[in-house]
């Protein structure tokens, strides 16, 4: 009994030979794996309790069906409550550790309340060999003058299929950071679509990926500005490995009445392997004069150029490319605690070393 | 700066007049509205054409029938097929002569200077009026090199009858989406070119298609076929008076360059503002041969027009420079496609789209690298200028990668005028609405400057005529 | 062994659609030599510097490159840098997706004497120090988004991490304010110090050169050596310019 979604839906339809418009999913609908959060760091004013029915946030953004999946079958499901005026600059951590043949549903609601600023990590992760099911929906809620951090890192086993996806309300002046980093599973999604209806709310979006072998790796982010003076971010980085593929799509949307809304995307692929596929997608659409949205993508190998400053210095074409995996690999590792760190670094010795890179 | 400036013609000289006049339609021949396999029957017994042209029109009927509208793009939903006319007749036979074309057509096209630019500027000129061609003429010096400029239906019966049968909807198949089919099924009217093997055709060739009667449809076929090292540069001009009913345009354009050859293809688009402007147009490029586009879009209440280029030898390389106008009550949904299937292929893509008056104009693109296309490159640049807070624009581009060695960039920004621009502008002494119309003029000049002096003029007026009556 | 470290003998260069570039030259550096190499615009002065590091935009048509008595003239950019020479770029690229320390790890790990990483952290340190560098600079991508400055400071830094045997160095110092203009001129002085390494000025800066001791001056023309001499030429060119020479080139040419 699978419930078949069309998940990462553009906002807009384009071609539908290019397959971009959605990714069709099947997911599961037997019963949860039971699997207790191990949650550490700052919760002194920070509160964390089961959602109860009466207080659901009102839904927004993401497809319907998707949401109707995640609220039929988490059966883990948080509500995070950070205090009004509470400054946490460390880092609270939800580590969600997952077995063989184990599929989870969660559902978060992260308040932030009045100026409040917050670091909030979550971590899903498996045996590297592990099979299951993981899907979420993060739905976050910034009161005026809230900051906040919020990670997302995916380490799923490597048949097994994680669906990661946030949505977030900002206020007047609230600022959220989201970073995804969707390395595992054989099908990763990841999604985040922020509706900055606050004055000079602003959102930045992250996606760092990795990959490999027969991965297949989809992300649709939107930002929505309809506050004046909103900004957005949108910066999607990635290395292609073997034969996997990826289809990237990001969009600002500009409504009507977003006065001197900014909104920048970009975009950086690095094909290592000519049996990879990618795609990207990147939107703007405006209903809004007084409004910049800019573009950018760069799609291909290492040029000459590049190439070239890299051998003056002794380092060949092979050593070029682990060089690009361990910076990548690096720079997530500065961003994570160090337990987490660990993680990614496991992951890369046991999936990314084996690479014919 | 100065100089420009007196140049500028007074705003109030322009007048959409030029394009918007109609004639009566006098002892025209008219198939009644809608598609039936009766209808089609009638058009291809009319033309006295080839067995095989009549089964294809019937095939490209059932297919028809089969698929559906499109689920994305703009909304096509008022359009209903079965309210317009597809085949109109007018009372005149295709002429090489310009004297014996009847006065009310002759009278249209001297209105628009179609005669005046064939004598300055063009190496041939074929006029269409509603559902056929009624003159059509090639320059000696080129017709000497070899080169054929016909209607496409004559050219059906004469020598290069196969040629045309080989050609004919391959690129683009009835099966493409629903108004390929349609067009395959009641298509009439349209050139055929060819030209030999290294033949420089030296002047551009040029053909108008003016839609004169209410509530029907135009179907054109152009077909240009450049043989090795051949280089041509062709001209499309469009447009109709406005009614209250739809009027329908699925052309369809079919361009094969070949090995080292080199065509420019340049269209200036205005159909009137009740026109569902669904044209196909595509061109196949072989080894080392060159495609460029140059693409305004002006007219048309809703547009999908997305010309695409398949690189189908190595070194082949394609260009697309297109401009798109959006204003009151039109949603024009334009842009390019671009298949690269051979190695060291080389695309580029510079678009400018302006929405005005709460128009809709959507940039829509595909770049696509196959497994093939080692060593490609691909570029995609396009601007959007927002003339007001009534009006949209979106961004919609695909690129799909499947090779690694190449290297695809892509650039879009979206905006309006800058404030200090108009300052600047105003406080040297203009108007707000000079000082705008100067700076979309400055906007639109890459795309002006690709086209013939006579073109570039031509657009600078459309534009000034859309930023009439004032902005912002 | 030889006092030899670089030779080029007859060396012809011309760009990849055959424009020729560099024509006859013959030049040798000795270790523990200073030269510099000076011209006007457009002498192909760059075009020497990378192709000794065998720039794929360029292909030598003719003669030969011996480094330590070795010919390199058919070796890969990757082989000639790990013999020892190094190219401190007029225009450093700008490589996303890498960060500076890794390379900077990586490049010394592929060097002629690799470092254990307390050593390499340790030197890293000290360079950092004389070249007024944060360590922050070490996260980001390299080159990416680094003034003018801070690249040259960066190209400086790779020099002094990697010791080569033979640095070349294009324009410097070019875009540098005095401040930056000294820090290189500390970094040029450190590796001066090794008697066994030898460098290549590319520079039309008096300022720089005037603070170095050289120990020959290679004039550039319209892709020929037209004068080679001691310091005293460097004075001549700041008095004189280079017309001089470019009338030597048109005689010769007639």
């Amino acid at each position: 009994m699978n419930t078949l979604l069309h998940a990462n839906e553009l906002p807009v339809l384009t071609w539908n030979r290019f397959n971009v418009n959605y990714k069709q999913i099947e997911l599961s609908n037997t019963a949860d794996s039971k699997i207790e959060p191990n949650i550490t760091g700052s919760t002194n004013n920070i509160n964390i309790k089961d959602i109860a029915v009466s207080d659901e946030l009102p839904v927004i953004g993401s497809n319907n069906k998707v949401i109707n999946y995640i609220m039929a079958n988490a059966s883990l499901r948080k509500k995070i409550v950070v205090n009004k005026n509470s400054h946490n600059d460390l880092p609270l951590i939800i580590d969600l550790t997952m077995h063989n043949d184990d599929k989870l549903t969660a559902l978060f609601d992260i308040i932030l309340e009045e100026n409040s600023i917050a670091n909030i990590i979550i971590s899903v992760s498996a045996a590297v060999k592990a099979h299951g099911q993981y899907a979420d929906l993060i739905r976050i809620k910034a009161a005026a003058h809230a900051k906040a951090n919020i990670t997302f890192l995916q380490l799923s086993g490597q048949s097994s299929i994680a669906f990661n996806n946030i949505t977030a309300q900002l206020d007047n002046e609230a600022h959220i950071k989201i970073h995804q980093i969707p390395l595992g599973g054989k099908t990763a999604l990841a999604s985040v679509t922020a509706n900055l209806t606050g004055y000079k709310s602003s959102v930045e979006i992250y996606a760092d990926y990795i990959g490999q072998s027969e991965q297949d790796i989809d992300l649709n982010y939107v930002a929505c500005h309809y506050g004046s003076k909103s900004t957005s971010d949108i910066k999607m980085t990635g290395i292609l490995l073997d034969s996997s593929k990826k289809t990237a799509r990001g969009t600002i949307d500009f409504h009507r009445g977003c006065k001197g809304a900014s909104g920048n995307e970009s975009e950086y692929v690095l094909l290592l392997s000519d049996k990879v596929k990618n795609k990207s997608v990147p939107l703007i659409l405006c209903d809004e004069d007084d409004v910049a949205g800019n573009h950018g993508a760069a799609i291909g190998t290492l040029d000459e150029e590049p190439l070239f400053y890299l051998k003056s210095r002794g380092i060949n074409e092979k050593a070029a490319r682990q060089i690009f995996l361990e910076s990548t690999l690096s720079r997530l590792k500065n961003i994570l605690p160090a337990n987490l760190a660990a993680k990614i670094d496991n992951y890369s010795k046991d999936v990314l070393c084996n690479e014919s890179i | 700066m100065p100089e420009v400036l007196t140049k500028t013609a007074p705003i109030t000289e322009i007048n959409r007049s030029l394009y918007d006049f109609t004639k009566a339609e006098k002892d025209v021949e008219k198939l009644s509205s809608g598609l039936t396999e009766e209808i089609v029957r009638q058009i291809s017994a009319k033309k006295n054409e080839p067995a095989w042209m009549l089964e294809h029109r019937l095939k490209s009927l059932q297919t028809y029938n089969e698929l559906h509208i499109p689920n994305w793009g703009p909304d096509i939903s008022e359009l209903n097929i079965d309210n317009i006319v597809t085949y109109v007749r007018p009372n005149t036979k295709l002429s090489a002569n310009w004297d014996e074309v009847p006065e009310d057509i002759k009278d249209t096209f001297d209105r628009l200077g179609i005669p005046e630019a064939e004598k300055k500027a063009l190496g041939g000129v074929g006029a269409q009026y509603d559902s056929e061609l009624v003159y059509h003429n090639l320059q000696k010096s080129v017709a000497k090199k070899g080169v054929i400029y016909s209607g496409i239906e004559e050219a059906l019966s004469g020598p290069f009858a196969e040629m045309i049968r080989k050609h004919f909807m391959r690129l683009v198949p009835a099966s493409d989406h629903k108004f390929a089919a349609l067009h395959g099924a009641v298509w009439s009217g349209g050139s055929f070119v060819y030209v030999p093997p290294y033949v420089k055709v030296e002047i551009p060739l040029q053909s108008y298609f003016r839609l004169n009667s209410p509530g029907a449809g135009q179907f054109e076929h152009t077909l240009i076929i450049l043989d090795k090292g051949a280089d041509l540069h062709f001209i499309e001009g469009c447009s109709a008076p406005k009614y209250n009913v739809a009027n329908l345009h699925a052309g369809c354009v079919e361009l094969f360059v070949g090995e080292n050859a080199h065509l420019r293809y340049s269209t200036i688009e205005n159909w009137s503002k009740n026109m569902y402007n669904l044209n196909t147009k595509r061109a196949k490029v072989e080894k080392n041969g060159i495609m460029e586009w140059v693409s305004g879009s002006f007219g048309s209440h809703t547009s999908y027009l997305y010309p695409m280029t398949i690189l189908n030898g190595e070194y082949a390389k394609s260009e697309f420079t297109g401009i798109t106008f959006a204003g009151e009550g039109q949603n024009l949904d334009t842009g390019t496609k671009i298949l690269h299937n051979a190695p060291h292929t080389s695309s580029v893509v510079n678009t400018k789209s302006l929405s005005k008056s709460g128009g809709i104009s959507t940039f829509r693109s595909a770049v696509t690298i196959t497994e093939n296309a080692h060593k490609s490159k691909a570029s995609v640049s396009c601007q959007s200028l927002m003339l007001d807070d009534k009006s949209r624009s979106d961004t919609i581009p695909v690129m799909d990668v499947r090779c690694d060695d190449v290297n695809v960039g892509h650039e879009a920004s979206i905006g309006r005028i800058d404030d200090d621009a108009v300052f600047y502008l105003m406080s040297r002494g203009l108007s707000e609405n000079e000082a705008k119309t100067l700076i979309v003029n400055g906007f639109a000049n890459p795309i002006s400057k690709e086209l013939p002096l006579e073109y570039a003029v031509e657009m600078n007026n459309l534009i000034r005529l859309e930023m009439e009556g004032g902005i912002g | 062994m030889s006092e030899k470290l670089l030779e080029v003998n007859n060396y012809s260069v011309a760009s990849t659609d055959d424009i020729a570039i560099l024509k006859n030259l013959n030049l040798t550096i000795n270790k523990g030599e200073t030269h510099v190499l000076m011209g006007p615009n457009g002498a192909g002065k760059s075009t020497f510097g990378s192709s000794l590091l065998a720039n794929p935009a360029y292909k030598t048509t003719h003669g030969h490159i011996l480094f330590e008595d070795e010919d390199i003239t058919a070796l890969a950019t990757d082989k000639r840098a790990k013999k020892g020479i190094f190219l401190s770029f007029q225009n450093p690229v700008e490589i996303p997706g890498i960060s500076l320390y890794s390379f900077l790890r990586s490049a010394v790990k592929n060097s002629a004497v690799p470092l254990t990483n307390k050593q390499f952290r340790e030197k890293l340190n000290s360079i950092l120090t004389i070249l007024d560098l944060k360590k922050e600079y070490l996260e980001r991508d390299l080159n990416v988004g680094f003034s003018g400055g801070e690249r040259k400071k960066v190209e400086m830094l790779q020099l002094l991490m990697l010791s080569p045997q033979l640095a070349i160095l294009d324009e410097t110092d070019s875009g540098l304010d005095v401040d930056a203009v000294n820090i290189m001129l500390k970094g040029i002085n450190e590796f001066q110090q090794d008697k066994e390494k030898g460098m290549l000025i590319i520079s039309h800066n008096m300022h720089i050169l005037n603070k170095l001791n050289i120990d020959k001056v290679h004039i550039l023309v319209k892709g020929n050596i037209i004068a080679e001499g001691g310091s005293e030429l460097i004075n001549e060119i700041n008095e004189h310019g280079f017309s001089r020479f470019e009338i030597q080139v048109g005689d010769k040419n007639a």
